[in-house]
């Protein structure tokens, strides 16, 4: 998570085609301020990526101004009014069916709820964007005292080991309950109150671009945060989706820049997608660890493809504030 | 599962006489006469293929000098840090107070000889070589030092202890970016081996776990390194930035006996007075993760630049950051971690914890990340006026989001063993 100051100065971009094992992978470095402080930002410019580059080409990039991401913006918090409207009817949903002492159907809309609110790019309160009430929607329970029997923890996941490991449905009901209800106090204010106005929180909102998918690879491809459900295919979909809706309202700022982000991002996510589909599908609900080993492979790989992909989203569209 | 006091002495070797000649005439006669022996087929010295690659000896010589082991406060806390080291929790499966005694008598004098060096205990005809023969036949000193800690759980009702618990000591509760993991947190004893080169520490590892075998479970171990500096000062951490930089001068015995050592009169139970509160976290650092960060994030993040280990308002690593001149962080951002660990202010000051970390490298996780990180280490003379308000402070910096404390545990480091009479903890036995 960044927290500093916008960088204010001209980017300079080095490009440099890489002939990796998977075959040609762009890297963008982008060296707006310097490592060392003696060093002038163009020298930092120039020096190398520690990579065997096959050809580099050095071109001057606009910097972002904050006006330029309101559109992208705009765009943002229509997908996140649109997830959350549909997000509380399957809440609803959750609460019948555990009230109806229905386990599979309940299992399944928990599920499906679930889904909506990671493909907002919240998991786990990713941000802390929606602060206190983010983390008890979908907080994970390992850093409160006394772990899963902290009051504290609520939410997704307490619901979710109500249901999975504790099959407790009376419980499950209550929790989704207040689900109903934390859910209920994100309205369209809250959303736009989260949603960045001053540079920095801009840059901030800008690095959910890879940061969403970072949480996948660092948090359900490692299985930290399951309790039972085994949905870690679930949330990788729901996170690419996310990641997706990110780089479609950026493309047309990093189209005009970096062109080749925004198709070499997409192809690899969409390698993601694909090997989730080996893998089962997104609705498959797999212990992870139990996947052949090839399938688990081409998952944590192509994660990490992408992740490499997306890194040089956040500094290219850093944004300058006009006359600092 | 009970051991005599007898046992553990032979165990220890104390009771052994060295069998001096036994070794050589056994295992230093293997000739290159091949495993048929025969003699028959063998094929000239000059043959190429059969020949031997000639043995290259590595030059310099990179072992550490001896560390004193008496004192009044235990080594391995402010003498200075060698490369290689090793953590290691136990639970103590000893039934009585009177075989943890023996147990900590034999600790101390298996790590009174570990520490100083010597011969090995050779075999007898009668039982297998007491030393694991690991260092060879003489046993390198190699700078090792042997830290032994007591957590919480020793204070239980087990031993009848439990008046005489340090006052701040208690289970490491989870901060909220934690993910403390059962299994590589707490115990009852914990042992921090520091040497010059990891087949030290390995080897007084196993000649402890040898002789307390049956009154000490292993719980869990962690292996660190400290990476030479690159290219000066500080060495670096695994998110390449130099870690440890600013460090309390305990060398000032006014300053240890503030900050380090716990002291009489600051209401401790009377036994830990030279001791220290040692508190150990495995921070999972996801490096991945980091390398994908740009410069100036990551810098924003630790609040140093990360070539010179220069605090973003300075030039040179020992350069002291100033925060008054800087109030909205516009230099050094508030959240620094740099800035929130270490506020220097007059009210920071007293909160001040001497650290002592070890890289480590350990595989490879779930998701094909390595499991690289940090062995976080740290002594203090009270836990929760240093090491505890540290952490409150860094609660939700930017950083959390590439790390991941993993385990560790809140230990007493006892305080020194005076001479060859005393031994750990006595004062707590008296």
């Amino acid at each position: 998570m960044r927290s500093g100051l916008a960088v204010c100065a001209l980017a300079l971009i080095s490009t440099a085609l890489l002939a990796g094992c998977g075959g040609t992978r762009l890297l963008v470095t982008a060296t707006a301020t310097t490592e060392h402080p003696q060093a002038s930002p163009a020298a930092a410019s120039l020096s190398s990526t520690g990579v065997s580059a096959t050809t580099r080409v050095a071109t001057r990039i606009a910097p972002i101004v904050p006006v330029e991401l309101y559109q992208p913006l705009a765009q943002y918090t229509v997908y996140v009014d649109r997830l959350l409207a549909r997000l509380k009817p399957q809440l609803r949903a959750l609460r019948s069916a555990a009230l109806a002492n229905k386990p599979s159907t309940a299992k399944r809309d928990w599920l499906t709820a679930h889904v909506t609110w990671l493909e907002i790019g919240q998991d786990d309160n990713a941000y802390g964007a929606f602060g206190e009430l983010g983390e008890e929607i979908d907080g994970p329970a390992s850093g409160l005292e006394g772990t899963i029997s902290n009051p504290r923890f609520t939410g997704f996941h307490e619901v979710e080991l109500d249901l999975w490991r504790k099959h407790d449905l009376s419980a499950a009901a209550a929790g989704a309950k207040r689900l109903v209800s934390l859910v209920g106090e994100l309205n369209h204010s809250t959303v736009a109150a989260d949603l960045p106005t001053t540079a920095l929180a801009l840059d901030d909102w800008v690095l959910r671009c890879h940061e969403i998918l970072e949480d996948a690879l660092r948090d359900s491809l490692s299985q930290d945060d399951d309790y039972g459900s085994n949905s870690d295919l679930t949330s990788l979909a729901a996170d690419v989706t996310a990641t997706r809706e990110m780089l479609i309202v950026l493309s047309p700022l990093l189209e005009a820049r970096v062109p080749r982000i925004v198709t070499q991002g997409s192809r690899d996510l969409s390698a993601v997608d694909a090997a989730i589909q080996s893998a089962g599908g997104p609705l498959t609900t797999r212990n992870l660890a139990e996947l052949p080993l090839r399938q688990r492979q081409a998952l944590d790989q192509a994660t990490g493809a992408a992740l490499e992909a997306l890194a040089p989203v956040s500094e290219l569209m850093q944004v300058s504030v006009p006359g600092s | 599962m009970t051991l005599d006091r007898r046992t553990f002495l032979t165990r220890a070797g104390l009771g052994a006489a060295a069998a001096g000649a036994a070794s050589a005439g056994l295992l230093g006669g293997a000739s290159n006469a091949g495993a048929a022996g025969t003699g028959k087929d063998q094929v000239g010295a000059n043959d190429p293929l059969l020949a031997d690659a000639p043995i290259v000896i590595p030059s310099g010589d990179p072992t550490l000098a001896t560390v004193a082991f008496h004192g009044q406060h235990q080594a391995g806390i402010t003498t200075p840090k060698p490369p290689s080291g090793m953590f290691a929790s136990f639970d103590v499966t000893a039934e009585s107070r009177a075989d943890l005694i023996d147990t900590l008598k034999t600790l101390t004098a298996t790590a009174r000889f570990l520490t100083s060096g010597g011969a090995a205990q050779l075999a007898t005809t009668l039982a297998p070589p007491p030393d694991n023969g690991t260092l060879g036949p003489d046993v390198p000193a190699d700078g090792l030092t042997i830290t032994v800690a007591f957590g919480s759980t020793l204070f239980d009702e087990r031993f009848g202890l439990t008046a005489l618990k340090p006052k701040h000591l208690r289970p490491m509760q989870p901060f909220p970016n934690d993910n403390l993991d059962p299994a590589q947190t707490g115990g009852d004893v914990l042992i921090q081996l520091c040497a010059g080169n990891p087949d030290t520490t390995l080897h007084a590892m196993r000649q402890i776990t040898r002789v307390t075998r049956g009154a000490l479970a292993l719980n869990w171990r962690i292996e660190g390194f400290v990476p030479p500096p690159r290219p000066s000062g500080v060495p670096r951490n695994t998110f390449a930035f130099k870690d440890g930089i600013a460090n309390p001068n305990v060398g000032d015995p006014e300053v240890a006996n503030r900050l380090l050592w716990v002291t009489d009169g600051i209401g401790e139970p009377a036994w830990t007075t030279g001791g220290s509160y040692h508190v150990i976290r495995i921070i999972k650092q996801f490096i991945e993760f980091w390398d994908r960060v740009s410069i100036t994030e990551q810098q924003q993040m630790i609040g140093r630049f990360r070539a010179s280990g220069a605090p973003l308002d300075g030039t040179n690593e020992a350069d002291i950051p100033n925060y008054k001149a800087d109030p909205l962080g516009y230099v050094i951002p508030l959240s620094a971690h740099i800035r929130l660990s270490n506020p220097r202010t007059t009210a920071s000051e007293e909160s001040r914890i001497f650290r002592r970390g070890y890289n480590y490298d350990r595989g490879v996780d779930l998701n094909d990340n390595m499991d690289v990180g940090l062995v976080f280490n740290c002594f203090q003379q009270d836990l929760d006026r240093q090491f505890i308000a540290n952490q409150t402070r860094l609660i939700g910096e930017p950083m959390v989001d590439y790390i991941s404390p993993v385990g560790g545990g809140y230990f007493f480091a006892l305080p020194g063993v005076m001479d060859q009479h005393d031994w750990y903890a006595r004062k707590l036995f008296s």
